[in-house]
């Protein structure tokens, strides 16, 4: 067996161009595959946890039907108390609560319609990049009942500023045919790079909010933020068994499907390029070998004459292509570490073509991205390369098994 | 020498086949892959371009930073008459826009409102694509609503909707409208937020008698007469208003797309770099098994120059062949996207205030085609050009006695 395997080795540097420009073939797609789908990797994970940090939460407690229809009256009861369940529970996690409704914001100059956020100042201090950007004033304090927080572009529409009297007008959770009106002052102006924040929202303490919703200490949601995938893990089983009433505690991976599915999809459509990517090489492979095998057709007709068995010859060729791709595999994945480095130290800016932050299902990333190294992916994609060539061998294999000595050796 | 080359690259048949229909599987994918993308951005160009910014827009100069209700173009018929008239523009139309207070008998919510000439608004946007129930305004009183914000109101067609809001003047503007059609314009916020009605109800609502926010202009000739159509508008309405073309009002746009067209070099440029690896091994053995052959040919007095030629030229052949199989199946493949469209399954996705339809249509450009078919021709006879330069090194002596 042995010797097998360095008569393929010698076999194939007999033609060391033609296999070094193979080599370099495969290696490349390789290296290509894998830089992408670590670049991939890199924006998913970011998407995810802007998602959860945003959106959901690890474990997020909101109404049974929130999910699918996130109406106003859709809300947890005694959000308070469950909080501080949640924070007993979980001693070292971020535990927040949200509300969302919606209003019209008026000003001596303008009138702009806005959602209107209740948060938990303490925690989103963390949590939001809207407290983690404030340019001018202060973030807001915990139990501020009439405090508000705007984005820039919001502040100049509206010609206000910090200490500012707004007027929110809203509907009236008691007769949603009537309208409401709840007076906050500006604590401070933030810039998030998130237009829908910027432009479109308005902050207060989850206080200040509730008397928009109907319901006794009400709150959309109450979510708890981990800070490693093993507190996770526990943090969801714990929570999965709490008594919430008719509330429905999700995981982030049920809290968010669509980002979900977009990954997923995503996933999918990349493979298919890779799989095109592999066909191409793979083409260039199947030449390759065939020319080495036709080339030999007369040392294979002295080999068998000699008592070599057909088997043992197309075995021979398929060991060349199996060190043909072992070989790419090492090359490539080396290539594909080195590709993907600037992409995870640097990183790739999109902020000309994306602006400060961009917005896929409602979720705000930076458009700067970066790779993050998925060694299990990259190992993945290097076994396929192998494999591929050694099926890539397997016609030119196949074509020395139908041999017959005597012709060959007089094959010219 | 033509004929030489063509009887060259079929003395080994097989060979050349699985070249060829590496070269033309790449085409046949890139010309779909293009094809897509540039739907995608199409559906983006037509939300965010098309429906929203136009070409060229005229508007009031602290506008676009304030959204005050109060920086209205005065005049505004007067100014219309006269843009009508360039000779650059296909097409131009009115807004206004404002915010109140919705609300169905059961519940209310924010508005964002939308003043629009009927007529003139149904050049700029398929009525059809648009609405998704009901039909388009027509009468005073008339109004549509997003879908989202139907849904939220429960307001079905035909029911009556209430809008409160401050009026330019101070006081309360108030109406009922009947709400007609529901919208499903493509534009998120839109789509959750916003309500259509006709220029002259919200001019009414708002106190803003002939004036508007914007007019908005789309060039002769698509997006390659926006810059003419721009020079034009802003001599027609003078210093005193802020004329920009859609590049200038939505840099970000502008990037994306641009982004878009370099993503799509990019892959070609992969994919052919990949399948030239495989011409260039062709070409190479090619040139070895024929060792004694181009001796041979050069002690005749063939000179390395022809000898150059006559590889250049097999490998372009060879691209040729795989141009048309590959033009001609990814031209299938681009007919069956471009009528039928891809269900990705992402549901209604939304990127950046866009939501793309469930089922995205791809778009045909000649150019698609001529970029890969070209693309593929230069790789491939440039992976040709180390071989041939090998080929006419040779020495006819030595290598006639090569073997």
């Amino acid at each position: 067996m042995f010797s097998l395997i360095s008569m393929a080795g010698r076999n194939l540097l007999r033609n060391a161009r033609r296999t070094g420009i193979t080599v370099l073939g495969i290696s490349l797609g390789l290296a290509l595959c894998q830089t992408v789908y670590n670049l991939n990797l890199g924006n998913y994970n970011s998407m995810l946890d802007s998602g959860i940090r945003g959106a959901s939460g690890h474990v997020v407690i909101q109404h049974a039907q929130w999910l699918d229809d996130p109406e106003i009256e859709h809300v947890v009861n005694d959000s308070t108390a469950i909080r501080d369940q949640l924070k007993a529970d979980n001693p070292d996690a971020l535990v927040t609560r949200r509300v969302l409704a919606g209003g019209l914001v008026t000003s001596p100059t303008n009138a702009v319609t806005v959602a209107v956020m209740g948060v938990d100042p303490e925690p989103e201090a963390e949590l939001s990049r809207a407290a983690r950007n404030v340019v001018d004033g202060e973030w807001l304090k915990p139990d501020d009942k009439r405090g508000l927080m705007l984005g820039d572009t919001l502040a100049k529409r509206l010609g206000v500023g910090v200490k500012s009297r707004i007027v929110v007008m809203a509907p009236n959770p008691e007769d949603p045919s009537e309208s409401t009106s709840l007076l906050f002052r500006v604590r401070g102006i933030f810039h998030s790079g998130v237009e829908v924040l910027d432009n479109f929202s308005v902050m207060v303490s989850v206080k200040g909010a509730q008397p928009l919703l109907i319901g006794t200490d009400p709150a959309h949601q109450i979510a708890v933020i981990y800070d490693t995938d093993a507190q996770t893990q526990q943090g969801v089983a714990k929570a999965k068994t709490m008594d919430v009433g008719e509330a429905a505690v999700l995981s982030w991976k049920e809290a968010l499907p669509d980002l979900q599915a977009f990954i997923e999809v995503d996933t999918r459509t990349n493979e298919i390029f890779f799989m095109v990517l592999g066909f191409i090489v793979v083409l260039g492979v199947i030449n390759t070998m065939l020319m080495s095998v036709l080339e030999r057709v007369r040392e294979f007709g002295v080999m068998m004459a000699l008592g070599m068995r057909p088997k043992t010859l197309a075995g021979l060729v398929l060991l060349e292509g199996g060190l043909l791709g072992l070989a790419s595999a090492l090359v490539g994945t080396a290539l594909g570490a080195l590709f993907t480095y600037p992409l995870a130290t640097t990183g790739l800016d999109f902020s000309e073509a994306m602006g400060e932050t961009m917005m896929v299902d409602g979720v705000a990333m930076d458009s700067l991205m970066f790779a993050q190294y998925a060694p299990d992916r990259m190992a993945i994609y290097a076994s396929a390369a192998i494999a591929m060539t050694v099926l890539a061998s397997a016609w030119p294999a196949f074509r020395v098994t139908r041999m017959r000595p005597i012709q060959a050796i007089q094959h010219q | 020498m033509l004929a030489l080359a063509w009887r060259n690259i079929w003395r080994q048949t097989r060979r050349s086949l699985i070249t060829v229909s590496a070269m033309a599987f790449g085409a046949a994918i890139c010309m779909p892959m293009m094809a897509f993308m540039d739907g995608m951005f199409a559906t983006m160009f037509d939300v965010a371009v098309t429906q929203q910014i136009g070409h060229v827009r005229v508007e009031h100069p602290s506008y676009s930073e304030t959204n005050s209700m109060f920086d209205t173009l005065p005049n505004a018929s007067e100014t219309l008459k006269q843009l009508e008239t360039l000779p650059e523009t296909s097409a131009v139309t009115w807004r206004v826009h404002g915010a109140g207070l919705l609300g169905s008998d059961q519940k209310s919510t924010g508005a964002m409102i939308a003043g629009i000439d009927p007529v003139r608004e149904s050049t700029f946007t398929s009525v059809d694509a648009m609405l998704e129930s009901g039909r388009w305004l027509s009468k005073p009183n008339d109004i549509m609503l997003g879908h989202g914000l139907a849904e939220e109101l429960n307001a079905d067609l035909g029911s009556e909707v209430v809008i409160m809001t401050q009026a330019s003047d101070g006081s309360i503007g108030a109406g009922t409208y009947t709400v007609t059609g529901v919208v499903r314009s493509g534009n998120a916020m839109r789509d959750k937020q916003g309500v259509w009605m006709s220029l002259s109800d919200v001019q009414e609502l708002l106190f803003l008698e002939d004036q508007v926010h914007e007019l908005v202009l789309l060039a002769n000739g698509g997006r390659s007469g926006v810059d003419a159509l721009r020079t034009s508008v802003d001599q027609t309405v003078g210093d005193d208003w802020r004329v920009r073309s859609w590049y200038e009002a939505n840099p970000t746009m502008a990037e994306m797309l641009k982004l878009g067209q370099q993503q799509s070099s990019f892959m070609l440029v992969i994919i052919f770099f990949l399948a030239g690896f495989g011409v260039l091994n062709t070409m190479l053995m090619s040139v070895f098994e024929r060792t004694r052959e181009l001796g041979v040919m050069m002690a005749l007095g063939t000179r390395p120059r022809q000898v150059v030629k006559l590889i250049l030229l097999e490998g372009f052949l060879l691209s040729v062949l795989g141009a048309m199989a590959g033009a001609a199946m990814g031209g299938a493949l681009d007919y069956y996207l471009c009528t039928h469209g891809l269900n990705l399954g992402y549901g209604d996705f939304e990127m950046n205030g866009v939501v793309f339809p469930n089922r995205l249509k791809g778009v045909f450009h000649p150019s698609q085609a001529i970029s890969v078919v070209v693309s593929m021709m230069v790789i491939s006879v440039l992976a040709a050009v180390w071989p041939a330069w090998r080929a006419s090194r040779l020495e006819p002596v030595a290598a006639m006695r090569a073997d």
